[in-house]
């Protein structure tokens, strides 16, 4: 019994440690997080198609042959990738009667162009066809200089330079070629 | 230990949650094609070419044998040759020839006379058969020759097989300007 | 030692223990204590994975901020203040792009703001991301329980195109007890 009692007071001798600490700010996190993957897109091409029209000549010294034909541009708005590393590949078809018989001596069956894209890196994307006389090889394809960071703008697809192979005398008929352009990664050869 | 598993259920559900989320977003999107179509068309012509030099006549000259009075049995001429000719498209190459008659003489000759030379003028070398038109024929069916494909390329025009009009044994009437036409031409067939 | 302890006991045992003769006499010991006034996270951290933050598809807003996907998120701490003057507040650090660290292109954004809203006992303090630093602090009084966090209203500085890459922010939820008194 006179223990317990001795208990008892070293327990009360105890007093006010408690007392003497500061209160506490206590503080909680939430960590919120996302990703963004990448992403290309190109408005849709206007105007298009492109009809150059008549192509050769009706009179003059060049009857027949290849006329001059005036550049046209097709334009792809609001084109844009979110991340940097991107380029332009154009791959264009040259223009091909759409008959399919072969071609006489001394005539084409086909139109060669130049196809430019620009507005994208520091340089542009130009692609020409080499398609012979005989409609054979129309397509070509290249690829443009690095874009290195983010870009929105509106892409121009110039089409020039129509020229006939050998400067033959052109088949008469509809024509018909296509270009594509591609936007997307640089392929990654190692970085 | 309730505690604990709320934090689970949590970032379980937050686990589920990009999976989803991913799902949805499977196809490539980092690269992005667009084409559009480029037409143009080459009209059908046809373009007549040129002879050489001063060579648009076939001079005949003297068409009588001056002991028979009679046409000559051996006038020739050389061809000519139209070059530069060209059609884009499939086409007809057509011969007419208008015989050769006394330009100064044109009155009805008396009986035994003619004052008209008939012949047959020929186109060759842009089809497989040659355009023949001959003056003195009722019809001239080989007249118009078709060819299938465009053609670039030299169109020999020959003049021969003379006779005279109305019988060979009648004489022609004297005149220094006999004349007569040839004309050659090409179209686009249809 | 021993010995004046003893002594000491005797004397109490002595006196409790002494028949009284005429009367009763009664020892009081007095027990203080005090409980700090304190607030304490039992729950204090989780994390939100938006996924992928921007529009899909091939409309006039692909590429730029879904808010769907940071709108509407929450999640649940849980928490205790045990003085009635304790008080609650909230930062949003807003969502930062870490792959991507330089000025962003005309027509670009690399940063998503937002507001946090924090609710504890029946209390909310909210804070947008825009301004640095914490929201206005609201009483919460004495509780224990739930500490949910609600995500809302997020945009983009320009409503641009967001750049690829990973997105980072936090929300902070302070819990402050009431000042010691003197």
């Amino acid at each position: 019994m006179k223990r317990l009692a001795l208990t008892l007071l070293a327990a009360v001798a105890l007093p006010g440690i408690a007392h003497a600490q500061a209160t506490d700010t206590a503080t909680a996190d939430v960590g919120v997080s996302g990703t963004v993957a990448k992403l290309c897109m190109l408005g849709t091409p206007t105007p298009a198609p492109v009809d150059v029209g008549q192509m050769a000549n009706t009179s003059g010294a060049r009857v027949g042959k290849i006329a001059v034909i005036a550049p046209r541009t097709v334009t792809l708005p609001g084109s844009f990738c979110n991340f940097a590393g991107s380029a332009i590949t154009v791959t264009a078809t040259a223009l091909v009667s759409n008959d399919a018989s072969a071609v006489e001596p001394g005539f084409a069956k086909a139109v060669n162009y130049t196809a430019d894209v620009t507005n994208w890196a520091a340089g542009s994307a130009t692609v020409t066809t080499a398609a012979t006389a005989g409609g054979g090889s129309p397509t070509a394809s290249a690829t443009g200089p690095t874009q290195p960071a983010p870009k929105v703008a509106d892409l121009d697809v110039t089409l020039s330079n129509f020229t006939a192979p050998s400067d033959f005398l052109l088949t008469a008929g509809a024509y018909s070629g296509l270009v594509v352009v591609k936007l997307g990664p640089v392929a990654s050869g190692g970085e | 230990m309730t505690h604990n598993l709320k934090r689970l259920a949590a970032l379980s559900a937050a686990a589920v949650a990009i999976a989803w989320s991913g799902a949805a977003a499977a196809q490539s999107s980092d690269t992005d094609t667009k084409n559009f179509a480029v037409v143009g068309n080459v009209p059908a012509m046809c373009v007549g070419g040129t002879i050489a030099g001063t060579g648009g006549t076939f001079d005949m000259g003297v068409l009588i044998d001056i002991n028979t009075g009679l046409l000559r049995t051996d006038l020739a001429a050389p061809p000519k040759v139209l070059s530069g000719s060209f059609c884009s498209a499939r086409s007809t190459i057509t011969v007419n020839a208008t015989p050769m008659a006394a330009q100064t003489f044109t009155s009805t000759p008396p009986a035994g006379f003619s004052r008209v030379v008939d012949y047959t003028a020929t186109a060759s070398g842009w089809t497989t058969t040659p355009a023949a038109f001959a003056t003195g024929a009722g019809s001239n069916p080989a007249a118009v020759q078709t060819r299938a494909t465009a053609f670039s390329g030299d169109i020999t025009v020959s003049v021969g097989s003379f006779s005279t009009n109305g019988g060979a044994t009648q004489r022609l009437v004297a005149d220094t300007n006999y004349q007569g036409n040839v004309t050659v031409t090409l179209a686009v067939a249809s | 030692m021993k010995t004046s302890i003893l002594a000491a006991a005797a004397i109490i045992a002595a006196s409790a223990a002494l028949p009284a003769a005429a009367q009763n006499a009664t020892g009081t010991v007095t027990i203080n204590g005090s409980v700090a006034d304190r607030c304490q996270f039992t729950l204090p951290s989780d994390v939100i994975n938006a996924g992928e933050l921007s529009l899909q598809g091939s409309g006039a807003t692909a590429g730029k901020l879904d808010p769907s996907k940071l709108d509407g998120q929450s999640r649940t701490l849980q928490g205790w203040c045990n003085g009635t003057a304790a008080t609650m507040s909230v930062e949003a650090q807003r969502l930062v792009n870490t792959t991507f660290t330089t000025t962003p292109p005309a027509g670009f954004d690399r940063v998503v703001n937002y507001t946090a809203t924090a609710t504890a006992n029946s209390a909310n303090a909210t804070d947008t991301s825009v301004t640095d630093g914490a929201g206005t602090a609201v009483p919460v009084g004495l509780f224990t329980g739930d500490v949910k966090v609600t995500l809302s209203g997020s945009s983009s500085p320009t409503s641009g195109l967001l750049v690829a890459g990973d997105y980072t922010g936090q929300v902070l939820v302070t819990l402050t007890p009431a000042v010691a008194l003197p």
